[in-house]
């Protein structure tokens, strides 16, 4: 019988060891030391990461204008979560939000800003990019400074709106918005310079929107200056990386759960003084034996 | 000790196995479009399919004359990223055509400037510009043959980076080239021929040089000197001589020129005065630049009839400002728009149009007309209906004002993005589903953005190629069950949900996801055998190495030859018992028996005729092999005595008279020979 708990014991530690240790493949990751993953972002912004209780994490920021979350706006939002995204923006916090498939548009609807992010309309360039049409670059505004992008997306300004926003990073007159998905550019279809990364004033907060998630990746954000820009328009702020909102797999569900577990539990000073008391105990009345 | 490895083994297995599932599970992803690619991974490429766009686009311009648009377009032609192995012959065609396309346009420019000259009478000067223009024709009818030549060789090489998925439309880009150059460009050479030599036969030869003994000249006077549209210009002219004395009854050419067009030419006769009086009503023309530069009054005298010789011609010229009165249109509404739905627009008009003097004012959508409207105050609401078949995207809606009498037309643009109603489609597609125990459920709702349900639309449902059409409910949900075919261990199951709606201003709405199907049959298998053998004893069954290892041992075949229960007999030749199965040659036997005896005679006597038996021949080898060396009978007879001797060597030591008979036969037979 003890055979056996050990046996089981093993096994499931065996299990949780390599479910720990094995790195993900999940775009955005934080977990991901890949090419698509978010690792070297975490890195280099120090970002705390939150990976369960979107919203209670949001109410709990003491300071929000010392403050930015980067969320990549690729599920839904719930009611609760974008009312408690709007109360952050109201406080003086900065929300960025990354996203190129235009789900990011239900909290800029929410929100009633006057732009909105192209749905399912990839961003071209032929003329300057890196490398091919999909990797557009894109000029920071007020600097000899390019960003490069990685099939991304982007900004529409509404026409009664445009004097609140403030465009962060152009791209080339040449780009173009391909709504039909054909790769050619066609007669109605948008022409550059179109905005790529855009900032607007909401209540005390600042909002800013990112047509491409993707110019954080690992791969990516080395290119030209994308970090310098993510570092530039954090500058100061203690960064909160969202992972809620990345569709993940099932591996990485079990290891943020885990993760969480980890730092909420196991670490929490009182209980790790209970453990080490029990243990102890344990040990201490073996040995008298 | 083994009990306790199984179990060891057991729980790897388990855990291997729950680590698989778990690691390879994907996330599904929300649309078609992938969020980004591996940019070390990425080609450098180049956009061949823009760059042949852009060239014809360059050369329909060209072939319009339309040169200023043509040279931006081209210029972006430049610009356009190439990459290496490109380059050469992209930058040749560019060079060739840049240089076809400027002695084009300088062709143009000078027959203009000839046609300008013969307007206001300078044939000397007209004459030099057809010169030039003809100069530059010539070159351009070279750098146009080049051109055609080198555009096969662009084609052939930018062919290779073209994708299968656009073949089709490279080809076309490839013929509609090669139809502007050959068919629009060589069409234009003709043409600018045929204008420069029509343009030399209009120049009257005597007059590039004027011969004459008295110069003349033309007073001009023209009031007044700004004047609105719709309104008269009295114009009169004298025609004297070098001593101011006037030329009465001489013909004057008057001519009204704007923008080098001649809109009004007429002769008049002078009195006896030496005057001419005409009064011109201007056109309704609102150009600015009538206002800025003018409308040139010009008059023209050349001599005829006895004056030839005697005075030379003259010319003058004034200008006068052209006046009318602005109008002011701006227009005011939504600036995001749905297809197939109204929305009202305000339309300001300054002056302000009244019932008595109303203003028709055309509406336009990208050019296209979507109807006409007749404004009686300075602002008026307009509901317009977006066509239902208007492209997504930008376009732009213009309100043209109609000129009336003094006041210039007016038109006012307003920028519009036109796209889908916001709307969601929330799908709840499993990523795992477990065979036999799950079914595959698909639920999903349909709703515009702020919530409300769609609903009466349908939203088809591909799962591996199946269709499953499905209608709304009220609430916009609708949901489907699909049980999984048999899986023994796994397979996936690609899903679509596909909206298309009937509506226009409801957009295209695709989710695709995959279903992992989980066969549960191993497990069981796994967890039942697990479950036998921890159940049972150890000792109840033996566990051997050797017995598993036997599994996989390679086995030889061995060809093991039947001792005959009879006992040997000591003339059988000598062969192994156990050995791998060969035929002995012929020199490998002893002979013992009568017949072997005759067939190693008959072998020593070929052997000295023929060619002996080589070491590794068999019997029947070595009798094959003399077949075409011998008589068809001896063979025949070598045959039958080589056939006895291999019976008598492995199966029959014993022999019938008979068979004796027939070898001796045979034998003899071939000591004959």
């Amino acid at each position: 019988m003890s055979r056996k708990k050990n046996a089981l014991f093993v096994g499931i530690l065996t299990l949780l060891t390599l479910i720990v240790l094995y790195p993900t493949v999940t775009d955005f990751s934080t977990h991901n030391p890949g090419w698509n993953g978010f690792s070297r972002l975490k890195e280099e912004l120090k970002a705390q990461v939150i990976v369960e209780s979107f919203t209670t994490t949001l109410y709990s920021i003491v300071k929000p204008e010392e403050t930015a979350i980067i969320t990549i706006a690729y599920r839904q939002y719930t009611a609760d979560e974008l009312e408690a995204l709007r109360n952050y923006l109201l406080q003086g916090g900065m929300l960025i939000i990354m996203d190129d498939y235009g789900e990011g548009n239900i909290i800029l609807e929410y929100l009633k800003v006057p732009i909105a992010i192209a749905n399912n309309a990839p961003l071209y360039d032929p003329f300057d990019n890196f490398k091919n049409k999909r990797f557009p670059r894109a000029k920071i505004v007020g600097k000899e400074e390019y960003i490069v992008l990685n099939h991304a997306s982007a900004i529409m300004i509404s026409e009664h709106g445009i004097e609140n926003v403030k465009i962060l990073a152009l791209s080339s007159p040449f780009a173009y918005l391909d709504t039909n998905n054909n790769e050619i550019w066609d007669k109605g279809e948008p022409k550059g310079p179109l905005p790529v990364a855009v900032l607007i004033k909401y209540g005390k907060g600042t909002l800013i929107v990112i047509s491409d998630p993707s110019i954080a990746i690992n791969s990516m954000i080395d290119s030209e200056s994308n970090l310098e820009f993510m570092r530039s328009i954090v500058y100061g702020r203690k960064i909160f990386l969202d992972q809620t909102h990345i569709p993940k797999s099932l591996h990485e569900q079990i290891k943020d759960i885990f993760m969480y577990i980890t730092d909420k539990y196991v670490l929490n000073p009182i209980i790790l003084v209970g453990v080490l008391l029990v243990l102890f105990t344990l040990i201490s009345r073996k040995l008298i034996r | 000790m083994l009990d306790s490895l199984r179990k060891t083994l057991a729980t790897a297995l388990l855990v291997l196995l729950a680590v698989t599932i778990i690691t390879s599970t994907p996330c599904s992803a929300k649309t078609e479009l992938i969020p980004h690619e591996d940019p070390s991974r990425a080609k450098e490429e180049t956009d061949v399919m823009m760059l042949l766009t852009l060239y014809v686009y360059t050369l329909s311009s060209m072939s319009l004359e339309d040169y200023k648009t043509s040279i931006e377009t081209f210029k972006l032609a430049y610009l356009l990223k190439i990459s290496k192995e490109l380059e050469y012959v992209v930058s040749t065609f560019n060079e060739l055509l840049r240089e076809t396309h400027e002695n084009l346009n300088d062709t143009r420019y000078y027959i203009d400037l000839a046609k300008h000259y013969i307007v206001l009478m300078e044939y000397k000067k007209a004459f030099y510009s057809l010169d030039n223009a003809t100069f530059h024709l010539l070159r351009a009818n070279v750098t146009l043959d080049d051109l055609i030549t080198y555009k096969q060789r662009l084609v052939s090489v930018i062919s290779k980076h073209v994708s299968e998925e656009y073949v089709g439309k490279f080809y076309q880009l490839h013929l509609t080239m090669g139809l502007y150059l050959t068919r629009g460009l060589r069409r234009l050479v003709d043409k600018y021929a045929e204008e420069i030599q029509n343009l030399r036969a209009n120049i009257p030869r005597e007059k590039i040089e004027t011969k004459g003994i008295y110069s003349t000249k033309i007073l001009l006077n023209v009031k007044p000197e700004k004047v609105f549209v719709g309104e008269y210009i009295s114009i009169s002219a004298q025609l004297l001589s070098e001593n101011s004395t006037v030329l009465p009854y001489r013909i004057i050419l008057l001519s009204i020129i704007l923008r080098d067009n001649i809109i009004f030419k007429k002769e008049f006769k002078t009195n006896e005065e030496g005057l001419i009086n005409y009064k011109y009503k201007v056109p309704y023309i609102y150009d600015e630049y009538l206002t800025t530069k003018g409308l040139v009054i010009a008059v023209s005298y050349t001599p005829t009839g006895n004056d030839i010789g005697l005075y030379k011609p003259c010319y003058n010229q004034t200008t006068v400002r052209i006046l009318y009165q602005p109008t002011y249109a701006d227009v005011k509404g939504p600036t995001i728009v749905y297809p197939g739905l109204k929305f009202q627009f305000t339309l300001t008009v300054d002056p302000s149009p009244t019932v008595g003097s109303p203003r028709e004012v055309k509406v336009f959508l990208d050019n296209a007309l979507l109807g006409n409207i007749t404004v009686f105050s300075r602002e008026t609401v307009l509901a317009l209906k977006i066509p239902e078949n208007t492209s997504i995207g930008t376009h732009v809606l213009k309100f043209h004002v109609e000129p009336f009498n003094r006041l210039a037309p007016a038109t006012a643009g307003f920028g519009i993005l036109v796209t889908y109603v916001p709307s969601k489609l929330n799908v709840n597609i499993p990523a795992i589903v477990y065979y036999p125990l799950s079914n595959v459920v698909i639920e999903g709702k349909l709703m515009y953005s702020n919530g409300t349900p769609i609903w009466g639309e349908t939203v088809v449902i591909n799962v591996n190629g199946e269709n499953h059409t499905l209608v709304l409910n009220p609430y916009g949900d609708f949901s489907l069950s699909i049980k999984p075919k048999f899986t023994l261990t796994f397979n996936e199951l690609n899903v679509k949900v596909i909206f298309k709606p009937e509506k226009p201003w409801l957009p295209y709405l695709l989710r695709k996801s995959k279903v992992n199907v989980v066969s549960l049959v191993p497990l069981t298998i796994a967890l039942l055998t697990l479950g036998f053998y921890m159940v049972t004893s150890p000792r109840e069954i033996t566990f051997s190495a050797a017995k598993l290892t036997a599994l996989f041992r390679r086995r030889r075949r061995i060809m093991k030859k039947k001792i005959p229960e009879k006992p040997v007999i000591a003339f059988y030749p000598e062969l192994e018992t156990e050995t791998l199965a060969k035929k002995p040659t012929v020199y490998k036997f002893k002979v013992q028996t009568e017949i072997t005896k005759l067939y190693v005679d008959t072998v020593k006597l070929l052997s000295k005729k023929i060619h002996p038996p080589k070491p590794y021949e068999t019997m029947r080898e070595y009798c094959l092999s003399i077949k075409g060396k011998v008589p068809r009978e001896v063979f025949e007879a070598f045959e039958k005595l080589t056939s006895l001797a291999e019976k008598s060597l492995y199966f029959k030591p014993y022999f019938s008279s008979e068979e004796l008979a027939l070898a001796r036969k045979c034998y003899e037979k071939i000591v004959r020979w």
